[in-house]
């Protein structure tokens, strides 16, 4: 049992639930976080876990795998991120042309009313 | 026109003027095309080539992408439609917004021109011409490859090479599009395309739409200088773009949709 790995996972979790709560964070996204935290916390419980997998998939020096593993999770997380970036920016850009093609016809029918009332 | 404002009228009231013919092929297309002109900043250029356009009877619709400027003030004055984008969303994003809007009035073919200048309204004539020919292509670009530098001329030879497209101006913002080339463009997966690259013409391409040139003269910038291919950096930026869009994008190509 490690004590930092425990306190890590402990600050995730904590930061995780308070973000929730405050409606900061969605659960979608939460769930992700709350699976790394409970992976710390898994290694932290059983540090020899680490050391099997690194053999099992030929790795000499078990730490490099940690970092494997640190770096994938990381990679997958912002490319997920930025899929939804520019889902994002898609749909914003669509309402932004949107907006402005309601308020050019607002403005033309608004002019067409100010014609009639003249006449 | 009598009333500058309603530009979205599909009969523009009857015009005297010299040339005749001209202005009656002009009308019968003005029944089914509007001409959308992207600016940024162009107040000093934008007025007179709206009001060039709308002499010709076509009803025109100026796409402001949240220019600094009075661009759209100049344009209304002119006589224009004015879509205002809130913020700045690039060249593709106020040519689409064009076309949505076009797409929205009734209109089957929308041209595109530059608002600095750069693109004489009466050779519109000329791409008209080529779009109603027998083999109806369904965008016509209308290419000044005179105007290209040696920085151009380099780059649109590679971006050629990469893409497979068989363009001479793969960059000119003088084009018509047909409806089934609108139908397409206006789609919200189109939405983040560039436009001062080749992915709008691969994505045409990759759906099977037929794109051809005409050639036409080109009046120097009246104000300022091109944004694109200004500098080494960006003409590197824009290789490297084009070079991934244009070699993912090459086994997705179609037959031509009849």
């Amino acid at each position: 049992m490690q004590l930092f790995a425990e306190f890590l996972a402990l600050v995730v979790i904590v930061l995780i639930v308070w973000l929730i709560r405050r409606d900061r964070l969605p659960i979608s996204h939460a769930i992700w976080w709350l699976a790394v935290a409970a992976i710390i916390a898994l290694l932290g419980f059983f540090p020899n876990l680490l050391d099997a997998l690194a053999r099992a998939v030929g790795i000499s020096y078990p730490p490099s795998l940690l970092f494997i593993l640190a770096i994938l999770t990381l990679l997958i997380k912002v490319l997920l991120e930025d899929l939804e970036v520019s889902t994002n920016r898609r749909r914003l850009l669509r309402l932004a042309q949107k907006t402005s093609i309601l308020e050019e016809e607002i403005r033309q029918l608004q002019r067409r009313l100010d014609e009639r009332d003249k006449n | 026109m009598a009333n500058p404002g309603t530009v979205v009228q599909r009969h523009p009231a009857s015009m005297a003027s010299p040339d005749e013919s001209k202005i009656a092929r002009f009308r019968r297309a003005a029944h089914k095309m509007m001409v959308v002109i992207p600016a940024r900043d162009e107040a000093a250029d934008v007025g007179e080539i709206v009001r060039q356009v709308t002499a010709t009877g076509l009803p025109v619709v100026v796409v402001d992408d949240h220019s600094a400027d009075c661009t759209a003030e100049t344009a209304r004055r002119a006589g224009a439609c004015v879509l205002q984008l809130p913020f700045h969303a690039g060249a593709w994003a106020a040519i689409q917004a064009g076309m949505r809007f076009a797409r929205q009035h009734g209109y089957e073919f929308v041209a595109t021109l530059d608002a600095d200048g750069q693109h004489d309204p009466a050779d519109l004539e000329t791409l008209l011409e080529r779009i109603d020919a027998a083999d109806h292509p369904n965008v016509v670009i209308g290419a000044c490859v005179d105007r290209a530098n040696k920085r151009r001329r380099l780059a649109w030879r590679v971006l050629r090479w990469l893409s497979g497209l068989d363009i001479q101006d793969l960059t000119s913002g003088f084009r018509i599009y047909d409806r089934k080339a609108l139908a397409l463009l206006a789609q919200p997966d189109q939405t983040l395309l560039e436009y001062q690259d080749v992915g709008v013409l691969l994505c045409l391409h990759a759906h099977g739409m037929r794109v051809c040139e005409v050639e036409v003269p080109m009046c120097a910038r009246a104000h300022g200088i091109s944004r694109i291919f200004r500098s080494w950096p960006m003409v590197v930026y824009y290789l490297i773009y084009s070079a991934l869009i244009g070699t993912s994008r090459r086994g997705r190509r179609t037959e031509p949709a009849e």
